[in-house]
């Protein structure tokens, strides 16, 4: 197989659906390595389970591993709001980059005073210039005000993590420790669902393995097709195994539940904050249920006015339906 | 090499207006001289896109029925948000019915031809059981009846808690769907793709791929609602074909599908297997059914040529004489 340029993969990526795209380079890889491990097969040598194999098993499951391992990762916001030692560290960093900052308006606003001051003093009347350095001097004096609140404030902001627990309403928290619990268990069970996969795929290829160190293959497409129905059959018993279905069910619905508690976690924080300006989802959806049963009792009425109407024209008769939504033609 | 796989992807091969719109549905109308009285509507599975009956010109089924005079509807389910989740079955059910009447007032007729594919007849089986009286001809394409079969997607469906799917993501999303149907042979449909690249220079064959491919991936959520009640009342429980289930407080009875029926399975169908369909079959009472076997799967039934040989002029002219 020729050697894909990056050009190239750009028009693809485009022309196909994202998937297709990934699939298609993935079995491109596959191919090659099929390849080379047919080669050694044909030049008479034994094949062994090792390296290429195991590289074999990450392209052709990582399409169904990555989106379980990305929100295993998504595990780290939750972690970045509890007062872990490391996180208070990053937050004093995060002082001296904000210090940083507050010199670097401090210069700006000099900056501007002066080049104002020159130009006001060239370009306009004395009156306007007084009016200009008014302004100025109370935006200055508001600023300081700020500053030597913030400092307070500065020190202040550490008992807030001493306090952590007590700042949250307790159904806030209580959403953030059953998040991290069913992480928890979600984690526990997709550890287990990957084994199961990887102990499936190995005992398919040891199998496999057996049947070509014992027999010649003739062609390619009778080695890869063998490595094909040697793994479909392991997977479609181990997929509809009693303890498969019960790993898998469990993994759903841990994961399903880590991600609910975690959004009402977020949710429960802002609803309880005075100065949030969002609407949380929660509150968005309960929206969408009471326009949804008003639209139905709409529909309902618009449906029994059509039918008294069409008993009032045509004695019973089928006339056309009008609906919410309307003809377009 | 690559200049192969960049295959310009324009679905529908036949021409249509939208005629109706209604916050997620629609309503389409193709054009084409009708020879026929009794019109055809389609409704197909809101899991996917309607547009795999007319993927393109060789393969389509939509095109068939046009050719062979008749008049032919669809409903496109459209793609719902997140603003969608509470949508339910009786929704959609509502809509069949709007739909019907709506054609029924059109071509002033009183009643019409309703053809269902995989869930969408299964919508179509519910909508009949309460409106007999508006369905000529039943056709029905790969249904799900009999949810209980030791089909790997219906033990993963029993085993899943969807209350818990749809508190946290709102919709049941495409792209998880899709996950989980290649992860039923994950490595048999993970490396499709090979033969696609040994045939790099087959032109028909990299169109009809890729095609099937833009198909497959453009997979729109199912609503919140209607993801609890399907796996619930349908996988869990299998309430249809038991006869206990109910939409708006009224039980569907399978008892009243007296109309005319031709049912299609695919024998390697892996998603609704003949065993969901064929206990449906027996247990209906129409004295006009029909049965008729493909040898391929749940989607070739549609998009093969061979099919298209094989099964859809017999399928299109079981409607043409009953139309």
């Amino acid at each position: 197989m020729e050697e894909l340029r990056r050009e190239e993969l750009l028009e693809l990526f485009k022309a196909l659906p994202k998937e297709s795209f990934e699939l298609l380079l993935r079995n491109i890889s596959i191919r090659e390595r099929l390849e080379e491990l047919w080669k050694e097969h044909a030049s008479g040598k034994s094949l062994g389970y090792g390296e290429r194999f195991e590289a074999l098993f990450e392209e052709v499951f990582r399409f169904f591993f990555r989106p379980l391992e990305i929100t295993l990762r998504g595990f780290r916001q939750l972690r970045l709001l509890l007062p872990l030692p490391e996180l208070l560290e990053s937050l004093e960093n995060q002082w001296e980059l904000i210090r940083a900052w507050r010199d670097f308006i401090d210069s700006l606003f000099s900056h501007f005073s002066i080049m104002t001051e020159l130009s006001l003093g060239i370009t306009t009347p004395p009156i306007v210039k007084s009016m200009i350095d008014g302004f100025r001097e109370s935006w200055r004096e508001k600023l300081e005000r700020y500053y030597r609140h913030y400092y307070l404030l500065d020190v202040e902001e550490l008992r807030v993590y001493t306090d952590y627990p007590l700042i949250l309403t307790k159904k806030t928290t209580q959403y953030l420790l059953n998040a991290l619990d069913e992480w928890e268990q979600f984690s526990g069970y997709y550890m287990e669902f990957k084994d199961m996969i990887r102990n499936t795929y190995k005992t398919a290829i040891r199998e496999f393995i057996e049947i070509a160190n014992s027999k010649r293959f003739d062609s390619f497409q009778s080695f890869r097709n063998a490595f094909i129905a040697i793994s479909n059959q392991k997977f479609d018993s181990l997929l509809r195994s009693k303890r498969y279905l019960e790993v898998q069910g469990n993994m759903v619905s841990h994961l399903m539940d880590y991600l609910y508690r975690t959004r009402r976690f977020f949710e429960e924080m802002f609803e309880n904050n005075p100065i949030n300006p969002f609407a949380t989802v929660g509150h968005v959806d309960e929206a969408h249920k009471r326009i949804m049963e008003l639209r139905r009792k709409i529909i309902e009425l618009e449906k029994r006015i059509n039918e008294l109407e069409d008993q009032k024209e045509h004695g019973g008769k089928i006339k056309s339906r009008k609906r919410t939504g309307g003809d377009l033609k | 090499m690559i200049d192969n796989f960049l295959v310009e992807f324009k679905p529908w091969s036949c021409e249509f207006d939208v005629v109706h719109k209604d916050w997620l549905f629609s309503l389409m109308h193709f054009k084409g001289e009708a020879k026929y009285k009794i019109p055809v509507l389609i409704s197909y599975a809101y899991i996917n896109r309607p547009f795999i009956m007319d993927l393109y010109e060789e393969v389509s089924v939509v095109r068939k029925l046009i050719n062979a005079g008749l008049d032919v509807w669809m409903i496109d389910w459209g793609y719902p948000k997140r603003s969608d989740k509470f949508f339910k079955i009786k929704d959609y059910i509502d809509y069949i019915d709007f739909c019907v009447d709506f054609i029924r007032n059109k071509k002033g007729v009183p009643y019409i031809t309703l053809h269902g594919y995989c869930l969408g007849a299964t919508l179509a089986i519910i909508y009949s059981s309460f409106n007999s009286g508006k369905i000529k001809n039943l056709v029905l394409q790969a249904v799900p009846v009999n949810f209980h079969t030791e089909n790997t997607i219906s033990l993963w469906a029993m085993h899943i808690d969807p209350v818990k799917i749809s508190r946290a993501l709102g919709n049941m999303s495409g792209e998880l769907l899709n996950i989980s149907f290649l992860l039923v042979e994950p490595v048999k449909l993970g490396l499709k793709y090979l033969n696609v690249i040994d045939n790099v220079e087959n032109k028909k064959l990299i169109k009809d791929f890729f095609y099937m491919d833009h198909w497959i991936f453009d997979s729109p959520a199912v609503p919140g609602y209607v993801y609890e009640e399907q796996i619930s009342k349908w996988y869990h429980r299998n309430e249809l074909i038991r006869g206990e289930y109910e939409l708006d407080g009224k039980r569907v009875d399978l008892n009243n599908i007296t109309m005319p029926v031709l049912t299609i399975i695919a024998e390697k169908d892996n998603l609704t297997p003949p065993e969901t369909t064929l206990p449906f079959f027996e247990k209906i009472p129409s004295k006009d059914k029909k049965l008729l076997v493909s040898d391929k799967g749940h989607v070739g039934l549609t998009v093969s040529r061979s099919s298209h040989k094989k099964i859809w002029p017999q399928a299109v002219d079981w409607i043409v004489k009953r139309s």
